[in-house]
């Protein structure tokens, strides 16, 4: 045990002095992250909509309500105001990004079955202006849709009070009631492309997996060296056991792993902002697991007597693919590939840290990582017996 | 008892034999030399003594404690120079010794103490805290017997140690080895270069083809070889008229000229004993001798004897 411990941490010891190599486990996914994910992040946020409610007619209440409605929330953000004036000047003054009014006759005109309609002011973002005429254009849809129907049904009069669920035609939505207008998602499901986490989430989980499974190929290619430099040779000929000179070497990478995991998260976590779900003692062992399997599968891949250029480029490649396949490259690959992704290691790393992120049950987080635990095994498992034929010395 | 002794040892990879039943006994106090071409098994055996490599058959010990059955307290009495330079770069050089003394067991004051010793022995004491990558090459060797040396093993390996250097260093580390000697350490010195084996070491092994082919002091071997002195005379003009008496001499074995006669070789049993009746034969044919030269029998010459001038490569 001693011999691992201070082979560990002379292995440390170099890999932290070796600056381009620090460089490229840790600044290169972080600056990743931060390209794709503040590129990537399409979630709309909610246009601020200076409203004056002028009418205070019949269908009133109804307005007021579906302005209200918290289904609006993440698209627009209502500000009550008092006058148009008022409106008017938040709008210019890019307070506000759009400005509604609904005039004093509004509910008066719709119940004489004339034309009737609001007053808007758009603001300076096109994107901020699609936001909430969509909002408009729901609520017109569907009062013109009801009053389309009353005209059918021959109806002289409407009352509010004999539809309480219809804030289109009049008041009664009362606290908790169901509006008849239902607001459609406007995004068309931008985060679910993301697995309901924002972009920089699921770009940051994507990352971190991927970075900490090249973590493999830097434990095997430490074995590789030391036999090409000649110091494997001295240290198989020291009076201590070598599966502990060994089992050293491997855990000074498997120290840089952890050493890297945690500058990813901490980094991401307090200056991205990124919010990995409080989790972090599954977050550590979706880590421990992830760089597990990949020292298990670097070595597998070295065990095979082939040149370290070429187990190299296997793994890289292996290690690429995996992340493309599993959407770490372009969100949604995963679909289009029919299901291809779960076959690979990251799905699972990545479905579990999203999982977390997003709030999903505990159930959920937990039938994931033991899929990655027994990847892992399996993988660990095959690189123990083929353990021998990277490090035993031929002469 | 010998410190280390072979025993009938045998490796082979796949079908091929490198060590041949080979016997041998290295007595402690010893600088044992040993001596092959490519591909001779020198290595393969000091990898086998050293627990790199298991024998396939035979036995090999180190102070009592087989190799196979012991091998920890075999690697506590041996130091293992290694032809390549076992260090690392990204550590410096006291890390590097520090790192080495862990393994082979010294901690606290007595591993500090150790380490600049062994510092102090090499010369590299100033350069202590430096990186090896901005060592020259003959620093860098010294680093890697440093590394060697720290717990004061009973059995120094030393496999090419001054290859690639120049002579300051190489002299240096002659001279080291040899003050490693005086401290009780036996060594074993693996080397291509016949005069470093011929000025240091005590007793010479020559191995060919997984075999030793002869072993014993350097006296010895040449005597059992039979190789004889040669006498070289350059002469000022042609040796003809001196030719016949010359070689009519008993102790003369043979005697070669030059196309123009102005260099006569004679091959003798012993120098000593007869130059003075050759000067004289020169002088009474009045042959003035421009120079002489005596070419006595040395180790390369007796290697290349027993191995062949055949080039090997492994």
């Amino acid at each position: 045990m001693h011999a691992m411990w201070v082979t560990a941490l002379y292995e440390f010891k170099k890999y932290i002095r070796n600056r381009s190599l620090l460089l490229l486990m840790i600044g290169l996914p972080l600056l990743l992250i931060f390209i794709l994910g503040s590129a990537l992040d399409i979630q709309i946020k909610p246009a601020k909509v200076a409203l004056y409610l002028e009418d205070q007619g019949e269908l009133a209440e109804g307005i007021g309500s579906f302005w209200d409605d918290p289904a609006l929330t993440p698209y627009v953000m209502p500000m009550k105001e008092d006058s148009q004036q008022q409106v008017e000047s938040l709008v210019k003054a890019g307070k506000a990004d759009y400005g509604v009014v609904v005039p004093a006759h509004f509910s008066e005109e719709v119940i004489a079955g004339q034309s009737a309609e609001w007053i808007v002011f758009p603001g300076r973002n096109a994107d901020k202006n699609m936001a909430a005429e969509a909002v408009i254009d729901h609520y017109m849809t569907d009062a013109n849709l009801e009053l389309a129907k009353l005209a059918l049904a021959g109806a002289a009069s409407v009352s509010a009070k004999h539809e309480p669920d219809n804030p289109a035609v009049g008041e009664g939505v009362g606290e908790g009631a169901d509006s008849y207008v239902k607001v459609g998602t406007l995004s068309a499901g931008s985060n679910q492309i993301f697995d309901s986490v924002s972009a920089v989430q699921y770009y940051a989980a994507a990352y971190l997996i991927m970075f900490l499974l090249y973590n493999g190929m830097i434990a095997a290619d430490a074995v590789l060296d030391q036999r090409r430099e000649g110091t494997l040779q001295r240290l198989y000929a020291v009076p201590v056991s070598f599966r502990g000179i060994i089992a050293g070497i491997i855990c000074g990478a498997f120290m840089l792993s952890i050493f890297q995991a945690a500058a990813i998260l901490l980094f991401t976590t307090y200056v991205y902002g990124v919010d990995w779900g409080g989790s972090f003692g599954l977050i550590g062992l979706i880590c421990l697991l992830t760089i597990v399997a990949s020292m298990g599968f670097a070595f597998f891949i070295t065990s095979f007597k082939l040149s370290r250029k070429t187990v190299n480029s296997i793994f890289t490649f292996a290690v690429f693919s995996m992340t493309f396949m599993s959407g770490g490259m372009m969100a949604g690959v995963g679909s289009l590939l029919g299901g291809a992704d779960r076959f690979t290691l990251n799905y699972w790393s990545n479905a579990s840290l999203r999982s977390i992120m997003n709030g999903s049950d505990t159930d959920t987080v937990i039938g994931q990582i033991i899929v990655l635990a027994i990847i892992a095994f399996v993988l660990v498992l095959l690189a123990a017996v083929r353990l021998p034929k990277v490090v035993k010395y031929n002469g | 008892m010998s410190l280390v002794a072979f025993k009938q040892v045998v490796k082979k990879y796949d079908t091929a034999i490198t060590v041949n039943h080979l016997t041998l006994d290295i007595e402690e106090g010893e600088i044992f030399g040993l001596l092959g071409p490519n591909g001779a098994g020198k290595s393969t055996s000091i990898h086998m003594l050293s627990g790199l490599l298991a024998p396939d058959r035979g036995e090999i010990t180190v102070d009592g404690y087989s190799i196979v059955k012991q091998p920890l307290e075999v690697k506590k009495r041996i130091g293992l120079v290694p032809q390549e330079l076992a260090i690392y770069d990204a550590l410096s050089a006291r890390e590097n010794m520090t790192f080495f003394a862990k393994l082979y067991g010294l901690r606290g004051k007595l591993l500090r103490e150790r380490v600049d010793e062994a510092l102090q022995f090499v010369g590299l004491y100033d350069r202590a805290n430096d990186k090896p990558k901005t060592f020259s090459g003959g620093m860098k060797r010294r680093l890697n017997i440093a590394c060697a040396i720290m717990h004061r093993p009973k059995l120094i390996i030393m496999d090419e140690p001054t290859v690639g250097i120049d002579p300051q260093s190489r002299n240096h580390i002659l001279e080291s080895v040899r003050e490693l000697n005086r401290l009780g350490s036996t060594v074993i010195y693996v080397s291509h270069y016949m005069e470093e084996v011929e000025a240091i070491c005590s007793k010479v092994g020559i191995m060919d083809k997984g075999q030793l082919l002869a072993v014993g002091t350097k006296e010895q071997l040449i005597k059992q070889s039979g190789q004889e002195e040669r006498l070289l005379f350059e002469i000022a003009q042609s040796g003809e008229p001196s030719i016949a008496e010359m070689s009519a001499h008993p102790g003369v074995i043979r005697l070669d000229a030059s196309e123009d006669g102005h260099t006569l070789e004679a091959t003798v049993k012993q120098s000593n004993t007869i130059l003075q009746d050759l000067l004289f034969i020169l002088q009474k044919h009045e042959l003035p001798l421009r120079k002489l030269t005596r070419v006595e029998p040395n180790l390369e010459s007796l290697f290349l004897q027993m191995t062949g001038r055949m080039l090997r490569d492994e």
